[in-house]
């Protein structure tokens, strides 16, 4: 059964996204990540125009996020303060990144900005997040076992404006949760993800936020940020497709409650092994699209006509 | 000046005499004079039909046209309304391909379809096709400087061929009885809105005789036209709106969720 999706103006099978939506969806209900970096990729390679899948993503994440962000919260899954500190970097941070993926999209090289942030970023958190997985797995098979040493103190800690989150017993500077706040932001209004994968790893790496808290705050910020982006995409470049959207996201929240359950019988280190190797899956395909020589060098568009 | 003159009236005398044996008249129309875009579409296709009367001929000469009955070719042409396309170029820069060079055309079709009784080479001179835009590669396509543009126009054309959006064949008119002639046009999902002109030509001994222009409407209807003019005309409200969405559609299915485990 095909579905005519008006804004991107072309009709696909109904079907394939559910089907598209709902594995998304249990992949992201179990690692606690939007899933934009998946789904995103998936519609580009089905067809859908990339700042129509860029803008639409972020507005089916807002309805992922918000009922895995909920579910957390019943759970006492969220530190508020510190979400909210989040979000108001990561408001700052969508604002401009809208602006950005404008002024790309007129000069025609929004589909080279979308590849190359998602190997750079994809690459580098996918690589890390592999590695120390790897690391704390053969830890465990030696037998070693991870003490919970009193972390060292570092440069985070000497910034100034600190400030007390007692949800995660943290005491630090605000500087910082503003900073990588505002980093997602820009990610989720020019990569269409809720950068969940950077946020997860920042949290954890940088801001040291104990982890029964760090998916639920993410998700916390991440139907903020989304809700955000989805907003200035619609108003900057009118390239929201809510039909494509409900759709995505009918099998999307779905498919979370299931993957959020399935999440809670994995072990940490195994999820974050197979999260990388997934992120660093979807990098590889991008930069293989980059380096190989396109089948046809030109493209035809109808953006980009105002400026020349 | 008066032996051109004379020969001149001559002439004029001659064509006049000469049309009752030559009027043809030409009748076309469309299956359907709409295509409403609905949340079902995936494309659509239409009949073009006409029929060809020749009453003087008939009568006069019919032993004739018997035999010449396959003279008459027809060229059917649907196109949508001139738009302004950019053609982007790649070209390798540190290892990666990037759009590198443009050129921008104005006043091309948006969609294209030309399909005719036999090959057009096979009965209609060069130049006339060029002038009437018939084929392919005799649509008019220049840049801002009104140059051709080469590599670029192939460029455009196989691209818009390959989403379905210019079509070419010959053969695909069925003629009846050399009176009556049907054509069947297809039209992707990802067509463009906007009137379309479907033009008929009949063509007699390398010359267009006739021809006979019927128009098309292409337009979103019902809930796809309000979502795509809404998101057009109130876009702060539109993305407020799907932020709406996309929350109780989360928070509903996440409270369904819970009720059933």
């Amino acid at each position: 059964m095909q579905i005519y999706l008006p804004i991107a103006e072309l009709s696909m099978n109904i079907f394939v996204l559910l089907a598209m939506g709902g594995s998304v969806g249990f992949l992201s209900g179990m690692f606690g990540v939007g899933g934009g970096f998946l789904m995103t990729p998936l519609l580009i390679f089905a067809g859908i125009p990339p700042a129509i899948a860029v803008a639409t993503e972020a507005n089916q994440i807002t309805a992922a996020s918000v009922s895995g962000a909920v579910a957390h919260w019943r759970r006492g899954g969220v530190d508020f303060k510190m979400g909210t500190v989040l979000i108001g970097g990561g408001l700052v941070g969508t604002y401009f990144g809208a602006m950005i993926f404008t002024y790309l999209r007129e000069i025609g090289q929004v589909d080279l900005m979308i590849s190359l942030a998602y190997v750079i970023f994809l690459g580098s958190i996918g690589g890390l997040m592999f590695v120390e997985s790897v690391r704390s797995i053969l830890k465990a098979r030696r037998g070693e076992i991870t003490k919970s040493v009193r972390r060292q103190r570092t440069w985070v800690d000497a910034l100034p404006f600190k400030m007390r989150f007692r949800k995660s017993k943290m005491y630090i500077s605000a500087i910082m949760p503003i900073t990588i706040g505002c980093l997602v932001g820009v990610l989720a209004a020019i990569m269409g993800v809720g950068g969940g994968f950077v946020m997860v790893p920042a949290m954890i790496y940088l801001l040291h936020m104990p982890t029964n808290v760090v998916i639920g705050t993410s998700l916390f910020q991440i139907t903020f940020v989304t809700a955000a982006a989805t907003y200035f995409h619609s108003i900057n470049t009118q390239t929201v497709d809510v039909v494509l959207a409900v759709t995505l996201l009918t099998a999307a929240v779905v498919g979370a409650q299931i993957g959020a359950v399935v999440g809670a019988k994995l072990k940490g280190e195994q999820l974050r092994i197979l999260l990388a190797g997934m992120v660093l899956l979807v990098c590889a395909k991008m930069a293989f699209d980059l380096v190989v020589e396109p089948d046809d060098l030109f493209t035809i568009s109808t953006i980009g006509l105002g400026r020349q | 000046m008066k032996n051109i003159s004379i020969i001149m009236s001559l002439g004029f005398f001659f064509c006049i005499s000469s049309l009752p044996t030559r009027s043809e008249t030409l009748v076309t129309d469309l299956s359907q004079h709409v295509i409403e875009i609905t949340s079902q579409f995936s494309g659509s296709e239409l009949l073009l039909f006409g029929a060809l009367e020749r009453h003087a001929m008939e009568s006069i000469q019919s032993d004739e046209i018997a035999v010449q009955g396959l003279d008459y070719d027809i060229i059917v042409v649907v196109r949508s309304d001139p738009t302004d396309l950019m053609i982007r170029k790649k070209k390798r820069v540190a290892g990666i391909w990037i759009n590198n060079e443009n050129q921008m055309v104005r006043g091309v079709p948006g969609y294209y379809l030309v399909g005719s009784t036999r090959p057009l080479n096979e009965f209609l001179s060069k130049e006339d096709q060029i002038e009437l835009e018939l084929g392919l590669e005799n649509i008019k396509i220049v840049n801002e400087n009104n140059e051709g543009i080469g590599d670029y126009k192939d460029a455009l054309i196989r691209n818009m061929k390959a989403r379905g959006l210019y079509r070419e064949s010959s053969g695909n008119i069925t003629v009846k009885n050399e009176i009556l002639f049907r054509a069947n046009l297809e039209f992707p999902s990802n067509m463009p809105v906007g009137d379309y002109k479907a033009d008929v030509y009949l063509v007699r001994d390398g010359n267009v005789i006739i021809n006979h222009r019927t128009d098309l409407l292409v337009d979103k209807r019902g809930f796809e036209r309000f979502i795509y003019n809404f998101a057009h005309d109130h876009p702060a409200y539109y993305g407020i709106m799907a932020i709406i969405v996309a929350l109780s559609a989360g928070l509903f299915t996440g409270f369904v969720a819970r009720k059933i485990s």
